[in-house]
Protein backbone atom coordinates (compact mmCIF):
# COMPACT_ATOMS: atom_id res chain seq x y z
CA UNK A 1 0.00 0.00 0.00
CA UNK A 2 2.78 2.36 1.01
CA UNK A 3 4.74 1.75 -2.17
CA UNK A 4 1.60 2.16 -4.27
CA UNK A 5 0.87 5.52 -2.65
CA UNK A 6 4.48 6.56 -3.11
CA UNK A 7 4.39 5.74 -6.83
CA UNK A 8 1.03 7.50 -7.19
CA UNK A 9 2.22 10.73 -5.54
CA UNK A 10 5.56 10.64 -7.35
CA UNK A 11 3.80 10.03 -10.65
CA UNK A 12 1.37 12.86 -9.97
CA UNK A 13 4.24 15.21 -9.12
CA UNK A 14 6.07 14.55 -12.40
CA UNK A 15 2.95 14.37 -14.56
CA UNK A 16 1.88 17.82 -13.34
CA UNK A 17 5.16 19.34 -14.49
CA UNK A 18 5.32 17.24 -17.64
CA UNK A 19 1.90 18.72 -18.47
CA UNK A 20 3.28 22.26 -18.35
CA UNK A 21 6.13 21.33 -20.68
CA UNK A 22 3.72 19.64 -23.04
CA UNK A 23 1.32 22.58 -23.14
CA UNK A 24 4.10 25.13 -23.79
CA UNK A 25 5.43 22.97 -26.63
CA UNK A 26 1.96 22.57 -28.16
CA UNK A 27 1.21 26.27 -27.76
CA UNK A 28 4.44 27.20 -29.58
CA UNK A 29 3.87 24.66 -32.34
CA UNK A 30 0.33 25.98 -32.90
CA UNK A 31 1.60 29.52 -32.81
CA UNK A 32 4.27 28.69 -35.36
CA UNK A 33 1.61 27.33 -37.73
CA UNK A 34 -0.43 30.51 -37.35
CA UNK A 35 2.70 32.61 -38.04
CA UNK A 36 3.39 30.60 -41.20
CA UNK A 37 -0.18 31.00 -42.47
CA UNK A 38 0.01 34.79 -41.95
CA UNK A 39 3.37 34.95 -43.75
CA UNK A 40 2.05 32.91 -46.66
CA UNK A 41 -1.12 35.00 -47.00
CA UNK A 42 -0.39 37.02 -50.13
CA UNK A 43 -3.78 38.72 -49.87
CA UNK A 44 -2.65 41.11 -47.11
CA UNK A 45 0.05 43.75 -47.15
CA UNK A 46 3.34 43.37 -45.25
CA UNK A 47 2.25 46.09 -42.82
CA UNK A 48 -0.98 44.22 -42.07
CA UNK A 49 0.98 40.97 -41.77
CA UNK A 50 3.25 42.65 -39.20
CA UNK A 51 0.24 43.83 -37.18
CA UNK A 52 -1.15 40.29 -37.18
CA UNK A 53 2.24 38.79 -36.29
CA UNK A 54 2.68 41.17 -33.37
CA UNK A 55 -0.82 40.29 -32.12
CA UNK A 56 0.26 36.65 -32.12
CA UNK A 57 3.68 36.98 -30.51
CA UNK A 58 2.87 39.78 -28.06
CA UNK A 59 1.20 37.57 -25.44
CA UNK A 60 4.10 35.08 -25.59
CA UNK A 61 6.91 37.50 -24.74
CA UNK A 62 7.70 39.62 -21.72
CA UNK A 63 9.21 42.52 -23.65
CA UNK A 64 9.43 44.68 -20.54
CA UNK A 65 11.61 42.12 -18.76
CA UNK A 66 13.70 41.67 -21.91
CA UNK A 67 14.32 45.40 -22.04
CA UNK A 68 15.30 45.50 -18.38
CA UNK A 69 17.70 42.60 -18.86
CA UNK A 70 19.22 44.16 -21.98
CA UNK A 71 19.97 47.34 -20.06
CA UNK A 72 21.38 45.47 -17.05
CA UNK A 73 20.24 45.79 -13.47
CA UNK A 74 22.62 48.58 -12.40
CA UNK A 75 21.86 50.83 -15.37
CA UNK A 76 18.13 50.21 -15.21
CA UNK A 77 17.75 50.95 -11.53
CA UNK A 78 19.70 54.21 -11.94
CA UNK A 79 17.09 55.54 -14.40
CA UNK A 80 14.17 57.68 -13.28
CA UNK A 81 10.59 56.60 -14.03
CA UNK A 82 10.28 58.85 -17.07
CA UNK A 83 13.50 57.46 -18.60
CA UNK A 84 12.37 53.90 -17.90
CA UNK A 85 9.02 54.50 -19.60
CA UNK A 86 10.70 56.08 -22.66
CA UNK A 87 13.21 53.27 -22.85
CA UNK A 88 10.50 50.59 -22.80
CA UNK A 89 8.52 52.36 -25.53
CA UNK A 90 11.56 52.58 -27.81
CA UNK A 91 12.84 49.09 -26.98
CA UNK A 92 9.43 47.44 -27.53
CA UNK A 93 9.17 49.00 -30.97
CA UNK A 94 12.73 47.96 -31.83
CA UNK A 95 12.44 44.36 -30.64
CA UNK A 96 9.05 43.78 -32.25
CA UNK A 97 10.27 45.15 -35.59
CA UNK A 98 13.39 43.03 -35.30
CA UNK A 99 11.44 39.86 -34.49
CA UNK A 100 8.82 40.24 -37.22
CA UNK A 101 11.61 41.11 -39.68
CA UNK A 102 13.24 37.77 -38.92
CA UNK A 103 9.95 35.91 -39.26
CA UNK A 104 9.62 37.30 -42.80
CA UNK A 105 12.97 35.70 -43.69
CA UNK A 106 11.69 32.20 -43.14
CA UNK A 107 8.32 32.07 -44.91
CA UNK A 108 8.93 28.69 -46.56
CA UNK A 109 11.00 27.10 -43.80
CA UNK A 110 9.69 24.71 -41.19
CA UNK A 111 10.25 25.11 -37.45
CA UNK A 112 10.52 21.77 -35.61
CA UNK A 113 10.07 21.71 -31.84
CA UNK A 114 11.53 19.30 -29.32
CA UNK A 115 9.64 18.93 -26.06
CA UNK A 116 10.19 21.86 -23.69
CA UNK A 117 12.30 21.17 -20.60
CA UNK A 118 12.18 22.72 -17.15
CA UNK A 119 15.81 23.57 -16.47
CA UNK A 120 15.47 25.12 -13.03
CA UNK A 121 13.02 26.85 -10.78
CA UNK A 122 10.52 28.74 -12.96
CA UNK A 123 12.67 28.40 -16.06
CA UNK A 124 11.96 26.37 -19.14
CA UNK A 125 13.75 26.08 -22.46
CA UNK A 126 12.25 25.02 -25.73
CA UNK A 127 14.72 23.78 -28.32
CA UNK A 128 13.55 24.16 -31.89
CA UNK A 129 15.20 23.81 -35.28
CA UNK A 130 14.68 25.93 -38.32
CA UNK A 131 14.84 23.59 -41.29
CA UNK A 132 16.04 25.40 -44.40
CA UNK A 133 16.79 23.79 -47.78
CA UNK A 134 20.41 23.16 -46.80
CA UNK A 135 20.70 23.72 -43.05
CA UNK A 136 19.21 22.82 -39.70
CA UNK A 137 19.60 25.84 -37.45
CA UNK A 138 19.07 25.97 -33.70
CA UNK A 139 16.53 28.37 -32.18
CA UNK A 140 16.08 28.16 -28.39
CA UNK A 141 13.20 29.90 -26.62
CA UNK A 142 13.75 30.67 -22.93
CA UNK A 143 10.64 30.89 -20.76
CA UNK A 144 10.03 31.92 -17.16
CA UNK A 145 6.93 31.46 -15.07
CA UNK A 146 5.38 34.83 -14.32
CA UNK A 147 3.50 35.64 -11.13
CA UNK A 148 0.20 35.03 -12.91
CA UNK A 149 1.43 31.47 -13.72
CA UNK A 150 1.81 32.17 -17.43
CA UNK A 151 5.02 30.98 -19.10
CA UNK A 152 6.54 33.91 -20.98
CA UNK A 153 9.58 34.17 -23.25
CA UNK A 154 12.38 36.37 -21.90
CA UNK A 155 15.12 35.52 -24.43
CA UNK A 156 15.65 33.69 -27.71
CA UNK A 157 18.96 32.16 -28.85
CA UNK A 158 18.94 32.38 -32.64
CA UNK A 159 21.73 30.15 -34.01
CA UNK A 160 23.36 30.34 -30.59
CA UNK A 161 23.18 34.13 -30.44
CA UNK A 162 21.16 35.37 -27.49
CA UNK A 163 19.01 38.42 -28.27
CA UNK A 164 19.30 39.69 -24.69
CA UNK A 165 23.05 39.10 -24.38
CA UNK A 166 23.77 40.77 -27.72
CA UNK A 167 21.69 43.86 -26.93
CA UNK A 168 23.12 43.93 -23.43
CA UNK A 169 26.68 44.09 -24.75
CA UNK A 170 25.74 46.75 -27.27
CA UNK A 171 23.83 48.88 -24.77
CA UNK A 172 26.64 48.69 -22.21
CA UNK A 173 29.20 49.73 -24.83
CA UNK A 174 27.00 52.58 -26.12
CA UNK A 175 26.29 53.93 -22.63
CA UNK A 176 30.02 54.14 -21.88
CA UNK A 177 30.43 56.94 -24.38
CA UNK A 178 26.94 58.39 -24.77
CA UNK A 179 24.36 60.00 -22.56
CA UNK A 180 21.16 58.04 -21.97
CA UNK A 181 19.21 60.46 -24.19
CA UNK A 182 21.71 60.10 -27.06
CA UNK A 183 21.60 56.32 -26.70
CA UNK A 184 17.80 56.30 -26.72
CA UNK A 185 17.65 58.47 -29.81
CA UNK A 186 20.05 56.08 -31.63
CA UNK A 187 18.00 53.10 -30.56
CA UNK A 188 14.93 54.81 -31.93
CA UNK A 189 16.42 55.02 -35.40
CA UNK A 190 18.12 52.39 -37.53
CA UNK A 191 21.59 53.19 -36.26
CA UNK A 192 23.56 51.91 -39.27
CA UNK B 1 5.33 7.32 5.21
CA UNK B 2 5.46 10.79 6.75
CA UNK B 3 9.02 11.01 5.56
CA UNK B 4 7.91 10.40 1.99
CA UNK B 5 5.36 13.21 2.18
CA UNK B 6 7.87 15.51 3.79
CA UNK B 7 10.39 14.72 1.07
CA UNK B 8 7.87 15.45 -1.70
CA UNK B 9 6.75 18.69 -0.10
CA UNK B 10 10.36 19.86 0.28
CA UNK B 11 11.19 18.94 -3.34
CA UNK B 12 8.06 20.67 -4.52
CA UNK B 13 8.74 23.84 -2.59
CA UNK B 14 12.40 24.02 -3.57
CA UNK B 15 11.62 23.52 -7.26
CA UNK B 16 8.84 26.04 -7.44
CA UNK B 17 9.82 28.62 -4.89
CA UNK B 18 9.57 32.12 -6.26
CA UNK B 19 12.92 33.62 -7.17
CA UNK B 20 12.37 36.88 -8.88
CA UNK B 21 15.78 38.41 -9.27
CA UNK B 22 18.19 35.88 -10.72
CA UNK B 23 17.75 36.68 -14.42
CA UNK B 24 20.78 38.90 -14.43
CA UNK B 25 22.96 35.93 -13.41
CA UNK B 26 22.10 34.25 -16.70
CA UNK B 27 23.77 36.96 -18.73
CA UNK B 28 27.34 38.17 -18.80
CA UNK B 29 28.07 41.69 -17.63
CA UNK B 30 30.23 43.64 -20.08
CA UNK B 31 32.50 45.29 -17.53
CA UNK B 32 35.40 45.82 -19.92
CA UNK B 33 36.00 45.38 -23.61
CA UNK B 34 37.05 41.88 -24.73
CA UNK B 35 40.73 41.36 -25.68
CA UNK B 36 40.82 42.71 -29.21
CA UNK B 37 44.28 44.02 -30.14
CA UNK B 38 43.33 44.32 -33.83
CA UNK B 39 40.09 46.18 -33.14
CA UNK B 40 41.04 49.20 -35.28
CA UNK B 41 41.93 47.01 -38.28
CA UNK B 42 38.95 44.71 -37.68
CA UNK B 43 36.55 47.64 -37.63
CA UNK B 44 37.90 48.95 -40.97
CA UNK B 45 37.71 45.49 -42.58
CA UNK B 46 34.17 44.86 -41.26
CA UNK B 47 32.98 48.21 -42.61
CA UNK B 48 34.71 47.44 -45.93
CA UNK B 49 33.02 44.02 -46.14
CA UNK B 50 29.68 45.55 -45.25
CA UNK B 51 30.11 48.26 -47.89
CA UNK B 52 31.01 45.69 -50.56
CA UNK B 53 28.01 43.59 -49.53
CA UNK B 54 25.45 46.38 -49.37
CA UNK B 55 26.60 48.41 -52.39
CA UNK B 56 28.10 45.90 -54.83
CA UNK B 57 27.24 42.29 -54.03
CA UNK B 58 23.63 42.62 -52.96
CA UNK B 59 22.24 45.16 -55.43
CA UNK B 60 24.19 44.02 -58.50
CA UNK B 61 26.09 40.73 -58.39
CA UNK B 62 23.63 38.70 -56.28
CA UNK B 63 20.64 40.08 -58.18
CA UNK B 64 22.20 39.05 -61.50
CA UNK B 65 23.24 35.67 -60.15
CA UNK B 66 19.79 35.00 -58.66
CA UNK B 67 18.31 35.75 -62.09
CA UNK B 68 20.36 33.02 -63.80
CA UNK B 69 20.44 30.61 -60.85
CA UNK B 70 17.19 30.42 -58.84
CA UNK B 71 17.32 29.46 -55.17
CA UNK B 72 16.78 25.76 -55.83
CA UNK B 73 19.87 25.69 -58.09
CA UNK B 74 22.00 27.64 -55.63
CA UNK B 75 20.90 25.34 -52.79
CA UNK B 76 21.90 22.32 -54.86
CA UNK B 77 25.31 23.85 -55.56
CA UNK B 78 25.73 24.46 -51.84
CA UNK B 79 24.75 20.83 -51.14
CA UNK B 80 27.40 19.69 -53.64
CA UNK B 81 30.14 21.60 -51.81
CA UNK B 82 28.78 20.54 -48.40
CA UNK B 83 29.02 16.91 -49.50
CA UNK B 84 32.63 17.39 -50.59
CA UNK B 85 33.44 18.63 -47.11
CA UNK B 86 32.92 15.09 -45.83
CA UNK B 87 36.63 14.40 -45.02
CA UNK B 88 36.71 17.55 -42.84
CA UNK B 89 33.56 16.82 -40.82
CA UNK B 90 34.41 13.10 -40.57
CA UNK B 91 37.94 13.67 -39.22
CA UNK B 92 36.79 16.36 -36.80
CA UNK B 93 33.95 14.21 -35.49
CA UNK B 94 36.50 11.45 -34.86
CA UNK B 95 38.89 13.88 -33.18
CA UNK B 96 36.04 14.99 -30.90
CA UNK B 97 35.22 11.33 -30.16
CA UNK B 98 31.77 11.69 -31.75
CA UNK B 99 31.89 8.26 -33.34
CA UNK B 100 28.18 7.98 -34.04
CA UNK B 101 28.21 11.33 -35.83
CA UNK B 102 31.30 10.24 -37.79
CA UNK B 103 29.47 7.10 -38.94
CA UNK B 104 26.46 9.22 -39.98
CA UNK B 105 28.91 11.33 -42.03
CA UNK B 106 30.04 8.16 -43.84
CA UNK B 107 26.43 7.15 -44.52
CA UNK B 108 25.52 10.62 -45.70
CA UNK B 109 28.51 10.78 -48.05
CA UNK B 110 27.68 7.36 -49.48
CA UNK B 111 24.00 8.13 -50.05
CA UNK B 112 24.38 11.71 -51.28
CA UNK B 113 27.30 10.94 -53.63
CA UNK B 114 25.31 8.19 -55.35
CA UNK B 115 21.54 8.56 -54.99
CA UNK B 116 21.99 12.28 -54.43
CA UNK B 117 23.81 12.64 -57.78
CA UNK B 118 27.32 13.68 -56.64
CA UNK B 119 25.87 15.55 -53.69
CA UNK B 120 23.70 18.00 -55.64
CA UNK B 121 20.76 16.60 -53.70
CA UNK B 122 20.54 15.61 -50.05
CA UNK B 123 18.37 12.47 -49.79
CA UNK B 124 20.30 11.49 -46.64
CA UNK B 125 18.48 14.30 -44.80
CA UNK B 126 15.15 14.32 -46.61
CA UNK B 127 14.61 10.56 -46.91
CA UNK B 128 16.70 9.02 -44.15
CA UNK B 129 16.72 11.80 -41.54
CA UNK B 130 20.54 11.75 -41.34
CA UNK B 131 21.27 15.39 -40.61
CA UNK B 132 24.45 17.14 -41.61
CA UNK B 133 27.37 17.67 -39.20
CA UNK B 134 28.90 21.06 -38.92
CA UNK B 135 32.37 20.34 -37.56
CA UNK B 136 35.74 21.92 -38.24
CA UNK B 137 39.16 21.99 -36.62
CA UNK B 138 38.41 25.29 -34.87
CA UNK B 139 35.57 23.50 -33.05
CA UNK B 140 37.85 20.52 -32.32
CA UNK B 141 40.36 22.88 -30.69
CA UNK B 142 37.49 24.48 -28.75
CA UNK B 143 36.27 21.03 -27.70
CA UNK B 144 39.68 20.42 -26.07
CA UNK B 145 39.51 23.73 -24.24
CA UNK B 146 41.48 26.02 -26.58
CA UNK B 147 40.13 29.55 -26.25
CA UNK B 148 39.22 31.72 -29.22
CA UNK B 149 42.21 34.07 -28.91
CA UNK B 150 41.62 37.48 -30.37
CA UNK B 151 39.13 38.36 -33.15
CA UNK B 152 40.33 38.76 -36.75
CA UNK B 153 38.18 40.10 -39.59
CA UNK B 154 39.30 39.15 -43.11
CA UNK B 155 38.46 41.09 -46.26
CA UNK B 156 35.67 39.36 -48.21
CA UNK B 157 35.71 36.35 -45.84
CA UNK B 158 34.33 37.97 -42.70
CA UNK B 159 34.76 37.40 -38.99
CA UNK B 160 37.08 34.81 -37.39
CA UNK B 161 39.11 34.45 -34.25
CA UNK B 162 42.70 33.22 -34.02
CA UNK B 163 41.69 29.65 -33.09
CA UNK B 164 39.14 29.30 -35.88
CA UNK B 165 41.43 30.88 -38.48
CA UNK B 166 44.23 28.42 -37.57
CA UNK B 167 41.66 25.61 -37.52
CA UNK B 168 40.37 26.62 -40.95
CA UNK B 169 43.89 26.53 -42.40
CA UNK B 170 44.43 23.04 -41.00
CA UNK B 171 41.08 21.89 -42.42
CA UNK B 172 42.31 22.77 -45.93
CA UNK B 173 44.57 19.71 -45.68
CA UNK B 174 41.49 17.46 -45.84
CA UNK B 175 39.08 19.60 -47.90
CA UNK B 176 39.15 18.54 -51.59
CA UNK B 177 38.06 22.02 -52.67
CA UNK B 178 41.46 23.34 -51.56
CA UNK B 179 44.15 22.08 -53.95
CA UNK B 180 47.00 20.23 -52.21
CA UNK B 181 49.93 18.87 -54.24
CA UNK B 182 50.58 15.90 -51.99
CA UNK B 183 46.99 14.63 -52.04
CA UNK B 184 45.33 12.14 -54.39
CA UNK B 185 41.91 13.74 -54.28
CA UNK B 186 41.51 17.35 -55.47
CA UNK B 187 38.56 19.05 -57.11
CA UNK B 188 40.85 21.14 -59.32
CA UNK B 189 44.16 20.60 -61.15
CA UNK B 190 46.10 23.44 -59.60
CA UNK B 191 46.06 26.11 -56.93
CA UNK B 192 44.75 28.89 -59.19
CA UNK B 193 41.71 26.89 -60.27
CA UNK B 194 41.20 26.01 -56.65
CA UNK B 195 41.02 29.69 -55.61
CA UNK B 196 38.47 30.33 -58.36
CA UNK B 197 36.29 27.48 -57.13
CA UNK B 198 36.58 28.65 -53.51
CA UNK B 199 35.59 32.19 -54.49
CA UNK B 200 32.56 30.84 -56.39
CA UNK B 201 31.61 28.53 -53.49
CA UNK B 202 31.69 31.46 -51.03
CA UNK B 203 29.83 33.72 -53.45
CA UNK B 204 27.09 31.12 -53.92
CA UNK B 205 26.69 30.62 -50.15
CA UNK B 206 26.67 34.35 -49.49
CA UNK B 207 23.92 34.82 -52.08
CA UNK B 208 21.77 32.34 -50.14
CA UNK B 209 22.32 34.27 -46.91
CA UNK B 210 21.99 37.78 -48.31
CA UNK B 211 18.57 38.52 -46.82
CA UNK B 212 19.59 37.03 -43.48
CA UNK B 213 22.63 39.34 -43.30
CA UNK B 214 20.60 42.41 -44.26
CA UNK B 215 18.01 41.65 -41.58
CA UNK B 216 20.44 40.80 -38.79
CA UNK B 217 22.66 43.86 -39.37
CA UNK B 218 19.63 46.04 -38.52
CA UNK B 219 20.05 44.92 -34.89
CA UNK B 220 23.48 46.52 -34.70
CA UNK B 221 24.05 49.83 -32.96
CA UNK B 222 27.73 49.53 -33.89
CA UNK B 223 28.41 46.96 -36.62
CA UNK B 224 31.85 45.58 -35.79
CA UNK B 225 31.34 44.72 -32.08
CA UNK B 226 27.89 43.35 -32.97
CA UNK B 227 29.31 40.95 -35.59
CA UNK B 228 32.25 40.01 -33.35
CA UNK B 229 29.92 39.24 -30.47
CA UNK B 230 27.40 37.28 -32.55
CA UNK B 231 30.26 35.29 -34.14
CA UNK B 232 31.70 34.31 -30.76
CA UNK B 233 28.29 33.27 -29.38
CA UNK B 234 27.53 31.20 -32.48
CA UNK B 235 30.90 29.43 -32.36
CA UNK B 236 30.47 28.73 -28.66
CA UNK B 237 27.16 26.99 -29.40
CA UNK B 238 28.72 24.94 -32.21
CA UNK B 239 31.55 23.83 -29.92
CA UNK B 240 29.07 22.77 -27.22
CA UNK B 241 26.91 20.82 -29.68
Amino acid sequence: MKSFLFIFIFGLFFSLHAGVEESVTTMMANNSQKVTSILKDKGISKTKQDVELIKLVDPLFDFKLMGTLCLGKATYTALNEDQKAKFHTVFNKKIKNSYTGKLHLYTDEKLEFEKAKIVKDKRMILQSYLITKTEKKSVVYKFYEADDKRWLIYDVDIFGVSIVQTYRNQFAAALKTKSFEQFLSELNTDAI
Amino acid sequence: MRLVFLFLIVVNLSLFAADADDFNDEFVELKREPFDPLSGYNRVVTNFNDYVFMHILDPYLFKGYEYVAPEVVRSSIKSFFDNLKFPVTFVNNLLQLKFQRAWIDVERFGVNSTVGLFGFFDPATTWLGLSKSNEDFGQTLGYYGVGGGFPIALPFLGQYNLRDLAGGLIDTAADPVYYQDYRQYNLSDNMYESWGIIAYKNFNEASLRANEYKEFRKDALDLYPFIRDAYEQNREMLIKE
